[in-house]
């Protein structure tokens, strides 16, 4: 059985924890100035309609009552570092999702500490007694029954599915909840007639595969309640590499290079979405005759930046280029010294383009989330053979 | 050609001089110093890198002919120092160097010293004249700032410029940076333009320069710069490439103005350090009240309060800084004079000033991600 934990309100609870004339008060944390939005809303605030990723100035016109408090994400770190050790008392098996959500897998827990319910209710208890927060639980099968059953109940929440009561859940549920439905797909299945989950379910499947693909079939799956993912314990990586053996051995230079930028472009995007920074650089060269070579570089200011880990990138393969003697039949890029600091060193001279270029990052995961790496490449990586 | 020659003198002369010599070149002869002789009693050693080279004068010589001998470092240091005699005597012979004392007797075999590269000497250009001890303490103040390596600017280095009277010093990592005037004694007009020295010649005079009374003469070419001393010639290459606009990175509107005594400054900060790691570089410093009070936390390791009483009583102001970068300039600086911190705000850089017109300007870390 699979426990999904979501703090309620987290950021805006622990602040009206720590300051107490801000208890039973409309709360936003988030920054003031022009472009700020919204990272938190305590349940005062959303009663007007505050939602958290809102621009700060829209919650303030619902709200005007509403206090702004700047977040103070070293505290929330500490505390999801207390619910980490919390978590870790139940079960080995937690996978956190953020600084507020868990995944934990608790089949194992049962011979020695109880039903399922059991734990979950001791586990929202000893979060209380430690944090002076409040979470809501959710128990079921699967992950994903699991974080719907704690969204039920929020805030305060405790729910719990038995497998044979899965369906009976989802069924009533609008299809929107179905992880996998956005934006793009909801007016899909609308236009199919199909509104609730259970709709989904007593379609053939291969009409939604007709209509969806792969989607279609994914879709079905999770309206049986079946979801094949498991909880995966995030362990501290010490690299974040990927690498590709080609279909054909590579010898042309722009050909490589551009492989080389692809690769790099998806590796930074995994360290991101990780968030990592990085202070070492490898790229890995196989040739032909399977003879393999790695080259690496350090600096000394973690990054995550797309253009700076390129460049460190470029110019290990540039050094290396020039040496060719065969064809390539796989190359490969990784991060290491990975790092993740609380603060970041302002530049004396490149502040514009840091913070630009930071920006920019940030707009093409923005999309990438939605439409897949693919939506949005660097240009040069279309001189990828046979693809794009 | 046969010499003899003080031991001591010698010595010495080889060890400022084995600096210069590089640990490994493509060129096996830069591995060795030269030794010209150009007088009955006057002596020059050489070495270089290309990049580097020095001119030592030696005295205590007695030549039978001017010439010239090449001397491989790492055997001839180590000749000089295990023998016992007050004199050696070097003699050229057949494909190398003979090196005797009274009981001892090498013979090196070296390359032609016809092939050992030219090491530049002064001339009579016109040179500035400076104060060896304003120079080396213009060079402790700024070098320790010169970024390690950048791909960007040509950090690596630090600037040379003129103003009036006076020769500045400029180096950054474009995490914080240093500069440094002193007076100056300009050959002629006062020179135009901007000169990027490595910072392998200014630690080789800092290790040259020991009587801070002293004169030093300095040339600056477009391509290379020489330093003068009564025994010693410096010749370096300059650093080829941008160096930022440094004075844009000076705040331009100032809201505080604190002023701190850097001893017990330095202390708190060194405190402040030490519950710090990669991850949790910052220290957060709050300047209120008549009071500074510094702030560290890190994981794993716990957190530290120091605080200490200052003349301040302006608006309250918090920063955040890596202590490591504070430290660096703190330590270079007279613990009894005082620094006034220069902040226009918590985001952006400010400057610590002192009295000499030493500036040194620090980025503030931000916790934003």
């Amino acid at each position: 059985m699979i426990i999904h934990v979501d703090m309620d309100a987290f950021y805006a609870s622990i602040e009206q924890r720590d300051f107490p004339e801000l208890r039973g008060q409309p709360v936003l944390v988030g920054g003031v100035t022009g472009r700020s939005v919204v990272c938190a809303a305590s349940y005062e605030a959303r009663r007007f309609g505050c939602r958290s990723a809102m621009p700060t100035k829209e919650a303030l016109r619902r709200c005007p009552d509403a206090i702004v408090r700047r977040p103070r994400f070293a505290v929330y770190r500490d505390v999801s570092r207390q619910l980490q050790e919390i978590y870790h008392s139940f079960t080995p098996l937690v996978e956190p999702l953020s600084l507020d959500e868990a995944f934990l897998d608790v089949t194992g827990s049962v011979a020695c500490m109880g039903t399922p319910e059991k734990i979950g209710k001791d586990l929202k208890a000893s979060i209380l007694e430690a944090t002076n927060l409040v979470a809501s639980v959710g128990i079921a099968p699967v992950k994903f029954v699991a974080k719907m059953a704690s969204d039920h109940g929020k805030p305060d929440g405790f729910v719990s599915i038995k497998p044979e009561e899965v369906l009976n859940f989802l069924s009533p549920l609008p299809v929107s909840r179905l992880w996998g439905v956005g934006k793009m797909t909801l007016p899909r299945l609308h236009g199919m007639g199909l509104r609730t989950i259970e709709d989904v379910r007593r379609q053939p499947l291969s009409r939604l595969e007709k209509e969806l693909g792969n989607l279609g079939r994914h879709l079905w799956e999770l309206s049986h309640g079946r979801d094949p993912r498991t909880v995966e314990p995030d362990r501290d990586p010490k690299s974040i590499s990927h690498e590709e053996t080609f279909d054909d051995d590579l010898s042309d230079r722009e050909v490589l290079l551009a492989e080389l930028h692809a690769l790099t472009d998806e590796v930074c995007l995994r360290l991101r979405e990780k968030n990592w920074l990085a202070t070492t650089a490898t790229v890995k060269i196989r040739f032909a005759d399977f003879t393999t070579i790695t080259r690496q570089t350090a600096w000394n200011e973690p990054t995550d930046q797309t253009r700076l880990l390129w460049e460190r990138v470029r110019d290990l393969w540039n050094v290396e280029q020039g040496k060719l003697k065969q064809s390539v039949r796989l190359l490969g890029v990784g991060f290491s010294g990975l790092k993740r600091p609380e603060a970041r060193q302002i530049s004396l001279f490149d502040e514009e383009s840091n913070t630009s270029d930071r920006r920019i990052d940030q707009a093409i995961d923005e999309v990438r989330k939605r439409f897949g790496i693919d939506s949005l490449r660097p240009a040069d990586v279309l001189r990828r053979k046979g693809r794009s | 050609m046969k010499l003899t020659c003080n031991r001591e003198g010698l010595s010495s002369a080889f060890q400022v001089a084995s600096g210069v010599v590089p640990q490994r070149s493509p060129r096996p002869i830069l591995r060795s110093v030269k030794l010209e002789i150009d007088g009955p009693n006057s002596g020059t050693l050489l070495a270089t890198d290309l990049e580097l080279g020095i001119r030592y004068s030696i005295s205590g010589i007695e030549a039978d002919s001017t010439g010239q001998l090449l001397l491989p470092i790492g055997e001839s240091m180590a000749i000089i120092r295990e023998m016992n005699d007050p004199t050696i005597s070097l003699r050229v012979a057949e494909g190398g160097v003979i090196l005797e004392g009274a009981t001892s007797r090498f013979e090196l075999s070296t390359e032609d010293p016809l092939q050992f590269p030219d090491v530049p000497s002064m001339g009579d250009e016109p040179a500035h004249k400076i104060k060896a001890g304003i120079l080396t303490n213009m060079i402790r103040r700024t070098a320790f700032a010169c970024a390690s390596e950048n791909s960007r600017y040509a950090l690596h280095s630090v600037l040379v410029e003129f103003e009036e009277s006076r020769m500045k010093f400029v180096a950054t990592d474009s995490k914080r940076l240093a500069l440094m005037p002193g007076p100056i004694e300009i050959a002629g007009e006062v020179p135009e333009g901007t000169w990027l020295l490595p910072p392998k010649v200014l630690q080789l005079l800092t290790r040259v320069l020991q009587d801070p009374e002293e004169e030093v003469q300095i040339v600056l070419h477009e391509n290379d710069a020489l330093f003068r001393t009564g025994k010693v010639t410096i010749y370096t290459r300059l650093v080829e490439g941008r160096f930022p606009r440094y004075q844009d990175v000076f705040p331009s509107e100032v809201k505080y103005r604190v002023p701190l005594p850097v001893g017990q400054f330095h202390a708190v900060v060194r405190q402040s350090r030490i519950l710090t790691n990669d991850e949790s570089r910052g220290v957060d410093l709050r300047f209120a009240d008549g009071e500074v009070r510094l702030q560290s936390r890190a994981a794993q390791l716990g957190q530290s309060e120091v605080k200490m009483p200052i003349g301040y009583t302006g608006d309250p102001v918090e920063v955040t800084y890596d202590p490591h970068l504070l430290i660096d300039a703190l330590k270079v600086l007279d613990p009894e004079e005082e620094v006034v911190l220069e902040l226009p705000d918590s985001k952006r850089a400010s400057v610590f000033r002192t009295r000499d017109d030493y500036a040194y300007v620090v980025a503030p870390l931000m916790r934003d991600r």
